[in-house]
């Protein structure tokens, strides 16, 4: 089951598709997305509140709650074998194993009635065959991997004794304890301040290049993006809008949603130039517009745009854009 | 004189303990801060979390009673003042807060949202409440017909929107804005963002603008005060504090952002956490985690001091 074309490949995720059931009847928060990972690389799904992103990243490991949510279409390949048709057995021997998320808010993700050296030893014991003082052994290389300061006292103490970035870190150690083959990190800095995101970045970074693991990163931070990721996906409504290699996609945008994203930035050392805004706001997924899902904000739309949907398009090789006029977005 | 001046301001908040609740310490959450603010003038406020800006933001207000220091808004000290004789005075100064999901009553409508103060301070008669509504939703950029709608119908930065055609209504000198965009997505920000600019040259505000985001910061203020556990570390013009900041901590700061080009990957970082401020390292609180750091800077703690013309820093080694 392409067990050969998948030696390079992680992750290839094919047409997903993912609806929510709600009162107004089912929306489609994710709607054929496509991408894929290789080893040892870091794509950034990047996008604003509602996009999908988070839903997608959950999915690989059937994380989103079924029901309201279902997944109607598609496939999600983990190193060849699809975890869409995994039953509950088989895909509690993958979460945690094969893939191992990091969540945005660490405070909550932890146990907090348990020291969390013993809370990084059950998912050792869990998903490896170390026992007894090797697992302890293991709980203490994990700590000191991921720069926590005094790992023998640290992993005697509770969540709530430590920082946030400690506690994020912690909760770094415990994904990697499975030896993951991808690591899924759900706006892993957005609770952290700047000065402890820029730490926990620069770890994300040490990790990928130490490690040679595969790396999904969902974030809204193009500025978090530029610094780990090796490929981008911008996701809009449900959809990925355009894909490539991070500098080229931060240095020319070729979607105008991205162009726009960009611009909205307030950037360092620009001082108090007017910030140019993308007006309006996302559809409401209940209430797409018809053509392109972008087209009621867009600056260079044209009376098309809003009929029919344009595809995905690769325009050179690792690059695709969803807009048949992105040479128009300079 | 200035709109706003702050002498010595400290806002303690006290730890109670043990069975007979005795105080035994306190996190000094605000720790003897002076500063000024001048009419039409954005200042922004930075920090970490816990550093005590959003603090600081609340007691100018007497959200939050301060320990001690004194508090002059329109030349009037405000914390002697009773709650029956600050209330006129606090129609001047208005807050727009961080989270738009959970500063509006979700059982309201737009308009009463946007309309109570105008009724509580009886700026317009009875009659006029609705169409004074009317305009200030048009002023932030929001349809009139929205008046009769409830908050849960907005997106974020719509709430936002509302929030601050609600402290508008109130003819305000002094808006507090805390957070303000730091809840909202990207291109919704920049959309609020040139919303206040806007309304600051309209109305003749005056904005003291609390935030961690620091190229926020830069954008929209014209001096910045950047605080650590409960004391100002830095203060001055914008471009100033961002092109040759004097403390090491402001320099961190401004070097953790992460940078969108790839090719400036692993910027030097600072290292450590901040320290709790229930129990302030002594000498200067920045010492633990400065690279810089002396002797003298465990024990001797460095006052604010003007070291180059308006831009001041509280650091032993900064140098005109």
């Amino acid at each position: 089951m392409g067990r050969e074309s998948s030696k390079q490949t992680i992750l290839e995720i094919r047409d997903l598709e993912v609806q929510f059931a709600t009162e107004d009847g089912a929306v489609r928060a994710v709607d054929g997305v496509s991408l894929s990972i290789g080893e040892a690389e870091t794509l950034a799904l990047v996008g604003e509140s509602g996009c999908g992103k988070s839903v997608t990243a959950l999915s690989i490991a059937r994380l989103v709650p079924e029901p309201p949510s279902r997944v109607t279409g598609g496939s999600i390949m983990l190193e060849g074998v699809n975890t869409l048709a995994m039953n509950s057995r088989e895909l509690r021997s993958l979460r945690g194993a094969k893939v191992a998320y990091v969540f945005q808010e660490p405070g909550s993700a932890l146990n907090p009635v348990f020291r969390v050296g013993d809370q990084i030893g059950e998912a050792i014991r869990l998903h490896r065959d170390l026992r007894g003082g090797a697992v302890a052994a293991e709980v203490l290389r994990l700590l000191k991997l991921v720069g926590i300061p005094a790992p023998e006292a640290r992993m005697r103490e509770y969540p709530h004794q430590l920082s946030g970035g400690m506690q994020q870190r912690v909760m770094i150690a415990m994904a990697l304890a499975s030896r993951p083959r991808l690591l899924v990190a759900d706006e892993p800095t957005t609770a952290l301040d700047v000065t402890i995101q820029a730490q926990i970045l620069s770890l994300l970074l040490d990790l990928k290049e130490r490690l040679g693991m595969a790396m999904l990163l969902i974030t809204h931070n193009l500025g978090v993006v530029a610094q780990v990721a090796d490929r981008v996906a911008v996701m809009y409504a449900g959809r990925i809008v355009e894909e490539a290699p991070v500098e080229a996609l931060l240095r020319l945008p070729r979607h105008p949603y991205t162009r726009g994203l960009l611009d909205s930035i307030p950037k360092l050392g620009l001082g108090a130039e007017r910030l140019s805004t993308i007006g309006g706001s996302v559809p409401h997924p209940g209430e797409m517009p018809p053509g392109c899902k972008f087209a009621p904000r867009c600056s260079i739309a044209r009376a098309e745009c809003h009929l029919a949907e344009p595809a995905l398009e690769e325009i050179e090789p690792g690059r695709k854009v969803r807009c048949p006029f992105w040479k128009s977005v300079s | 004189m200035p709109l706003l001046e702050v002498r010595e301001l400290k806002t303690h908040f006290p730890i109670h303990s043990g069975v007979l609740q005795r105080s035994k310490a306190a996190v000094k959450a605000v720790d003897g801060v002076s500063f000024q603010i001048e009419r039409g003038e954005t200042v922004g406020l930075v920090g970490e979390s816990g550093c005590g800006k959003s603090t600081l933001g609340k007691t100018l207000l007497r959200l939050i009673e301060p320990t001690s220091g004194q508090i002059f808004f329109k030349e009037r000290e405000v914390t002697s003042l009773s709650q029956r004789r600050l209330r006129p005075l606090r129609r001047h100064m208005q807050m727009i807060f961080q989270d738009p999901y959970s500063s509006l009553n979700g059982r309201m409508t737009v308009e009463q949202i946007v309309g109570e103060g105008l009724r509580i301070h009886r700026l317009v008669p009875k009659r006029e409440v609705s169409q004074r509504v009317r305009e200030l939703l048009e002023a932030v950029g929001l349809n009139e017909q929205y008046a009769r709608r409830y908050p849960h119908e907005f997106s974020g930065g719509q709430r936002q929107r509302i929030g601050i055609a609600r402290s508008l209504a109130l003819q305000p000198d002094l808006i507090v804005a805390d957070e303000p965009v730091s809840a909202l997505d990207v291109s919704v920000q920049a959309q609020i963002i040139n919303l206040m600019v806007d309304l600051q040259k309209q109305f003749n505000l005056t904005y003291l603008f609390v935030a961690h985001d620091l190229a926020v910061v830069e954008h929209i203020s014209d001096r910045v005060i950047v605080m650590y556990l409960g004391k100002i570390v830095e203060q001055a013009a914008v471009q100033a504090l961002y092109s040759s900041p004097l403390h090491p901590y402001t320099s961190a700061l401004i070097a953790s952002v992460p940078s969108l080009d790839p090719a400036e990957r692993r910027r030097q970082v600072l290292g450590g956490d901040v320290p709790s401020p229930v129990n302030p390292p002594p000498g200067c609180a920045f010492h633990t985690r400065c690279p810089l750091v002396e002797d003298r800077c465990r024990v001797e703690t460095p006052p604010l001091r003007e070291v180059r013309p308006g831009h001041f820093a509280a650091c032993h080694l900064a140098k005109p």
